[in-house]
């Protein structure tokens, strides 16, 4: 790993009296990939709201570059598992939300840039509630995309896509984690897209969660599918979830 | 990238809209018949004169004055009053709402008098309005502010308290500040309850300001319905009827269309 961006000591959350984190340590690079996997409701859009300062921890603590994160930022950008757009903001109006110090030339261009990126071009217009399920998920990639924060959170970011559209959104995805320098934290549910994107897999327990396994990807990109390695890895970080999902 | 499909928003386009209508005025025109040949018929639909008096007498009262004013003044007048009153009565009950809804030691201050206030009807304020402002129209107003500002409020109240803490999340995970999230997240999110406090309101409202006229004034729609009444002129009395049913109808309309054009994006 290169030099640390995100770290996390020990965080402990519990809702209503029920644990939900118990003591999850984590650390993410400078640009590194790192993905989170576990099983359903253990807690991983928990995770990203504390890793990111929307909520604060019961135990433990989150730092960035060092210093303490005690509140949401732009440089730490989310991409949410119900996408939480602005429905009273049409598609433009949403990815620009967060571009408003740039001035409105640089924000129309650049907003417009990952609009068509994300293959919403002709919706600009469009309200939320004109959009599928897929479209809204791609808007909320988009406009955090375009606020190039320093860490990007996706937290099932492509659950609501059909195949060859998750396909393309992957590829994008990696072109813009390999040029940005951005970092990347993943939480999925699709063992092989996390392979195709990590330089590292971390496996949760069901709730309460920590950390049981890490999986480090020394695969050269762009990775193939079909070759040995891939398919040997995916393997064997499904046999881990299986037995962690079995207790 | 043509995989995403066909890029373009299909129109919507509403023919049952016309069948609704004509369905409507053929229902209109079949209770007109109805009133027509009862008042012939039925000893008690006598007491109140037929269509064919009412409606030329309504027409007649738009260049004929009832009184010191032809119609349209009348309901100038009283729509007038309406508009101070309910404005007055907005402004306040929306500060008051989102002030309630958002701060807990607001809502504990003004919560309670909202309560109390609220199911005071505006004309038993009548007495306090002439003790306070005599006869005139400052004493309407009043009425009018005191009989909807606190259903406005409640109902601002209810959309300000349920704001999704998510959606102020995320504004700031954008780098909005207090300020702008107040604006852009808080206040949007508050507009449809807000319009069905105002719809509510305004109804109150132009309830309110004809029976304030029945008891006291010299001009205005309720002014005609109770000047009929008192020299026996039921003719009179029905035009004032018609006169407030379509006026109200038409105010509820307005509010219903500024709504629409305001919130595009939350119609179904
Ligand atoms: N704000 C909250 N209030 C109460 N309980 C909560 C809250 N947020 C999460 N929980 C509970 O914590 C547990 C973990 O939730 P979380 O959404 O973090 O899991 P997840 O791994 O993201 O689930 P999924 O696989 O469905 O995305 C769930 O049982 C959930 O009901
Ligand atoms: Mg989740």
């Amino acid at each position: 790993m290169e030099r640390e961006l995100i770290c996390c000591n020990g965080l402990t959350k519990s809702y209503a009296g029920r644990r939900v984190l118990d003591g999850v340590s984590l650390r993410l690079g400078q640009n590194e990939f790192v993905s989170v996997l576990g099983p359903g409701k253990c807690g991983k859009t928990t995770l990203i709201k504390l890793l990111s300062g929307l909520e604060r921890p019961d135990a433990g603590e989150v730092f960035m570059d060092g210093a303490a994160v005690s509140s949401p930022s732009p440089k730490r950008g989310v991409v949410y598992q119900n996408t939480l757009l602005f429905n009273w903001l049409t598609v433009l109006g949403n990815v620009r939300y967060p571009l408003r110090k740039l001035g409105r030339q640089e924000s129309l261009s650049r907003a417009m840039k990952y609009i068509e990126l994300m293959g919403l071009k002709g919706f600009e217009k469009a309200y939320p509630r004109q959009l599928s399920g897929g479209m809204k998920q791609r808007c909320g990639i988009a406009r955090i995309y375009a606020m190039k924060p320093r860490v990007i959170f996706m937290d099932e970011p492509f659950s609501q896509l059909d195949a060859q559209t998750r396909y393309l959104m992957q590829l994008e995805l990696e072109k813009i984690f390999l040029g940005e320098g951005q970092s990347v934290l993943f939480v999925s549910n699709n063992i092989e897209e996390a392979v195709y994107l990590s330089d590292r897999i971390v496996v949760l327990s069901p709730s309460p969660s920590r950390v049981v396994k890490e999986f480090r990807l020394d695969l050269p990109r762009p990775r193939n599918y079909l070759s040995p390695e891939f398919v040997r890895i995916r393997a064997e970080i499904e046999r881990c979830l299986s037995e962690v999902c079995d207790g | 990238m043509k995989l995403f499909g066909q890029n373009s928003l299909s129109p919507v386009i509403g023919k049952a809209r016309y069948a609704d209508f004509s369905c409507a005025a053929v229902s209109i025109c079949l209770f007109l018949l109805f009133w027509q040949f009862s008042s012939a018929l039925f000893p008690r639909a006598r007491l109140i004169p037929p269509p064919t008096t009412v409606i030329p007498a309504f027409i007649r009262s738009f260049y004929e004055p009832i009184g010191s004013e032809t119609m349209p003044g009348h309901i100038f007048r009283s729509l007038y009053r309406v508009f101070l009153g309910f404005s007055l009565a907005s402004v306040t009950g929306v500060t008051l709402g989102i002030l309630s809804g958002r701060n807990r030691l607001a809502n504990a201050i003004i919560n309670p008098f909202i309560e109390i206030l609220r199911p005071i009807p505006g004309i038993a304020w009548i007495p306090i309005a002439i003790l306070w402002f005599g006869t005139g129209e400052n004493g309407k107003v009043f009425i009018l502010f005191i009989a909807s500002f606190t259903i406005i409020a409640a109902n601002t109240h209810d959309g300000a308290r349920h704001v999704d803490p998510e959606l102020v999340g995320a504004a700031r995970m954008m780098g909005a500040s207090s300020t702008r999230i107040f604006f852009t997240v808080v206040l949007p999110c508050c507009v449809p309850q807000v319009f069905t406090g105002l719809q509510i309101g305004l109804t109150i409202n132009f309830m309110t300001v004809v029976a304030a006229e029945m008891i006291r004034s010299r001009s205005g729609l309720g002014w005609v319905v109770s000047t009929g009444n008192d020299s026996g002129n039921m003719t009179q009395v029905m035009v004032g009827l018609v006169a407030i049913g379509i006026i109200g109808f038409a105010l509820s309309s307005l509010l219903r269309l500024a709504e629409k054009r305001l919130l595009i994006w939350n119609a179904n």
